[in-house]
């Protein structure tokens, strides 16, 4: 018997790894597995997923293709590497408005004279000298270097002589903003290449240790990553641009489920441990947004499925505010039974708090710090490091840490940003876990910790539980909502005023008015995807007086889309005129490799077109696609006489391990 | 006639001294600076109105926005800011490499005569003037024209370097001159394109009144 060829695809979710074989002949999934998402070592879940899947001996892996939620998760918890910015003729006053100094997470920040106008033309030649200085100063301290030049899209040579100094210097990864985008906006620029840089190790620690896990099990092939626009890229490719995954696995939600229902038209939901992912699918694709991605709090120019993620999962922190308002999210916890797994003796902890009765205190029942990351050398407090000494060995509660450090004020806003300590605390998993199957954990701690909870705001456990489910099923109908109407009018329903949140209440069925009736109606079906849904989306289609489709798989929804998806780049290239001096006309071509001039616009479109296929065909090769096909697009505005034309050039294929015909 | 209907008549005839001596006595009889800011105003909007039926001239107009203006400078010192700048504030100028000047201050005038604060750039305006004039004045929305052909191209100039300065979305932007269409504004992603005067002062008011 012959062998037979099997896609692997894996999707490293917050909470869950999932792996799926997919048989390239007909399409269907024959096998699938779930594992634990392992946060402080990607690699360990995956190869644990891979162990339950059952790969036998004659099967061969033709392809393995990836997509995590690492690099959204590293940046809305803002963890990373360390990053040196150098800003290339950026305006001070635009610095300074868009407080750039303070909010990019670098290390170390240098504006240098340079930059370029809208022609492309030098405004200030490049301060060499600066520019050493700064990369001197900078090499030792950062991990990576961002490199973001005023107009850099229409010119690209002062980000190149700076990124050659700095490999002058040795081997530290470099990334420019026009390497990363063709996108005026000078401000989303230089966040995306912050962003992308510190990504770097992130990335790269990932693709090690997957790639080790694939060899420990004999498996020698293709890796590749999925892009946030649903895409497939190359394990190189994704090493230097790590900022173009983010929000790949709501992507490959989104084509998972349209490959699993057969639906072309709707709303998809995917909820995770960390997030709930809303995207809207029309005609079997998610609806992109031009004007780039928002992860965290960043506008980037990162051109990805447009979702709208909602900081709300099965492992969302539940929290109770000083006026005892349940909350749940946005920030994720490591919930008490995961916990408690490790350590047992987190549940005497809780049991002992209820026994001793929370009354009048006013601080959360109860929450735990753990340490799951070495410190490298970061600058902490004496306070941090005390804290830090304490978690050596084991999980300690606030409450006993607070009495072991004598104070009452416990600030780890850095420790938990770095990375080095994580909060474990209640949350719906907890509180749902005996409905959840096999998923393992200490189940004694999550009743305790529910129990206290419960008790803390004088409820039941079951009534703790629909409050928690009902808030969250509200939100997400209200961001479904919100959503839909953002798509087509660009206004938000949120915040909403006053009167306004009277009508959306009325619409989740709260009742607060009487002789008004709201009905949020939404003219397609749910595909809901991700392991906890059942708990919440059919309450949420309900609230809209829709279907709630569950696929079959679904609960593998994004490892299938990972499968299925292809490999596509697109590239602009820019062609204006230029009017000079004595009214001479000139046409300049610009593209990632530089600005052209020609005499005509004739002869510049065509130069423009020959490289953009150019330039799309090479990255798709290098992002690992076999037999591409080419689409050429052009935009054409007149100018009286004359007239801007943008070509695009979209190069798609099948990436090169999969050994069939889509 | 009541005094602001005295007032109101002396703008429609564009009496550009006779103003200076109505507000006056307007103010000394007691009367608020911002009534005679409404009257100003409804006058202007008649005037736009007349024009726009064809019952006035451009000279005309351009007469009667001297004397708004000029009443203007008598009672901005007794309006708060935020009467002063009205209804909003509007960038006005001519693109780089065309001085035409006349169409695109009238408009600006009108602008103003509706009640918008406007800071009029001149003509022959750089993409980076007006962006250092986004970034410094903060308008809601800037206006810029051309009535060359060769110089439609630093209409695009300016939204790109809007763009690049991350100020776009922060700003409306709408354009005019004779060889401006709204085809031509959608192309290069403007938010608004006027024909004439009138009409301008519609799209502001749409865009940001």
């Amino acid at each position: 018997m012959g062998q037979s060829v099997r896609l692997l695809g894996i999707d490293a979710g917050g909470t869950y790894t999932d792996a799926v074989l997919i048989n390239p002949q007909n399409g269907t999934v024959s096998h699938k597995a779930k594992a634990l998402t392992t946060p402080y070592d990607l690699s360990i879940g995956i190869g644990n997923a891979l162990d339950l899947l059952i790969i036998g001996e004659e099967t061969k892996i033709s392809l393995v293709s990836i997509s995590t939620t690492l690099a959204t998760n590293s940046i809305v918890e803002e963890h990373g590497g360390r990053v040196g910015l150098i800003l290339i003729g950026y305006d001070g006053d635009l610095i300074k408005r868009n407080s750039l100094e303070t909010r990019l997470p670098v290390s170390a920040f240098y504006l240098i004279n340079g930059g370029h106008d809208v022609k492309g033309e030098v405004v200030n030649p490049l301060d060499i000298q600066a520019a050493e200085q700064a990369v001197l100063e900078l090499y030792p301290l950062v991990d990576a270097f961002a490199v973001s030049g005023y107009f850099s899209v229409l010119n690209p040579e002062h980000e190149i002589k700076v990124r050659d100094i700095i490999n002058r210097h040795g081997g530290k990864p470099v990334v420019c903003g026009h390497e990363i985008t063709n996108q005026l906006d000078a401000i989303k620029r230089v966040a995306t290449v912050v962003l992308n840089a510190r990504l770097l190790p992130v990335i790269g620690q990932l693709l090690d240790g997957v790639r080790n896990e694939l060899q420990k099990r004999s498996i020698e092939a293709p890796l590749m990553v999925l892009k946030g626009d649903g895409s497939l890229v190359d394990e190189k490719y994704a090493r230097l641009r790590p900022v173009e995954t983010v929000l790949s696995g709501p992507a490959a939600s989104a084509i998972g489920a349209h490959f699993l229902s057969q639906l072309d038209n709707a709303v998809v939901v995917d909820m995770g441990g960390t997030t709930t992912d809303i995207a809207n699918l029309e005609d079997g694709l998610p609806w992109t947004n031009p004007s780039g991605a928002i992860i965290g709090s960043w506008q980037t120019s990162v051109r990805a499925a447009d979702l709208r993620s909602i900081g709300l999962g099965g492992d969302s922190r539940i929290s109770v505010d000083r006026g005892r308002n349940l909350t749940v999210g946005p920030k994720r916890a490591i919930p008490l039974f995961r916990l408690g797994e490790s350590y047992p003796h987190i549940n005497n902890e809780i049991e002992a708090a209820f026994h001793a009765g929370v009354g009048e205190r006013h601080i959360y029942p109860i929450e735990f710090l753990v340490k799951v990351r070495k410190m490298e050398d970061l600058k902490l407090s004496g306070v941090e490091l005390d804290i830090i000494r304490s978690l050596e060995d084991g999980p300690k509660s606030l409450t006993s840490l607070e009495k072991e450090l004598n104070t009452v004020l416990i600030d780890t806003k850095n420790l938990e940003a770095s990375g080095i300590l994580r909060r474990s605390s209640l949350t719906p998993t907890d509180i749902l876990w005996s409905d959840l199957s096999d998923i393992g954990g200490n189940f004694a701690a999550a009743k305790a910790g529910s129990r206290l909870m419960a008790d803390y705001l004088g409820i039941s456990v079951m009534e703790l539980r629909e409050r928690v489910v009902g808030l969250m099923v509200d939100t997400i109908t209200t961001e479904i909502f919100n959503k839909l109407m953002h798509d087509e009018t660009h206004q938000s329903l949120l915040p909403a005023m006053q009167p306004w949140k009277y009508l959306i209440d009325q619409a989740l069925n709260h009742s607060c008015l009487k002789a008004i009736d709201v009905k949020f109606i939404l003219n397609k079906p749910i595909i809901a995807i991700g392991a906890p849904v059942g708990a919440f989306l059919p309450l949420v289609a309900q609230q809209l007086h829709t279907n709630c489709i569950i696929p079959p798989h679904a609960e593998v929804g994004n490892a299938v889309g990972v499968t299925v998806a292809l490999v596509s780049q697109s590239v602009e290239v820019l062609v204006q005129p230029w009017v000079k001096g004595s009214g001479t006309v000139r046409y300049l071509i610009h593209s990632v490799s530089g600005r052209e001039e020609e005499y005509s616009l004739a002869r510049a479109v065509k130069r423009a077109e020959a490289l953009a296929v150019e330039i799309a065909r090479k990255a798709a090769y290098q992002a690992g696609a076999r037999n591409v096909e080419i689409k050429l697009e052009q935009k054409k505005v007149v100018l009286g006489n004359l007239a801007e034309v943008t070509i695009r050039a979209t190069a798609k294929g099948p990436p090169k391990g999969l050994r069939y015909k889509n | 006639m009541s005094s602001t209907e005295v007032l109101m008549q002396l703008v429609i005839n564009g009496d550009t001294e006779g103003i200076v001596g109505g507000v006056q006595a307007a103010l000394e009889d007691g009367l608020e600076a911002k009534i005679v800011l409404h009257a100003l105003v409804e006058a202007m909007d008649r005037v736009g109105e007349e024009w726009r039926v064809g019952n006035m001239f451009i000279p005309e107009v351009l007469l009667s926005a001297k004397a708004m203006q000029n009443g203007m400078a008598l009672i901005r010192p007794q309006l708060t800011s935020s009467e002063a700048s009205m209804r909003g504030k509007v960038v006005i100028g001519t693109v780089q490499g065309d001085l035409h000047d006349i169409g695109k201050s009238l408009v600006g005038m009108m602008i103003e005569g509706a009640g918008f604060e406007v800071i009029d750039l001149g003509v022959d305006v750089s993409a980076t003037k007006f962006v250092e004039a986004v970034k410094t004045l903060q308008p809601d929305l800037i206006a810029l024209s051309t009535l060359l052909t060769t110089t439609l191209s630093y209409m695009l100039d300016t939204i790109n370097s809007l763009k690049e300065a991350g100020l776009r979305s922060e700003v409306k932007v709408i354009i005019g001159g004779a060889p401006v269409t709204q085809e031509f504004a959608d192309a290069i992603g403007a938010d608004g394109y006027a024909p004439d005067g009138a009409s301008a002062v519609l799209k502001v008011r749409e865009l940001i009144g």
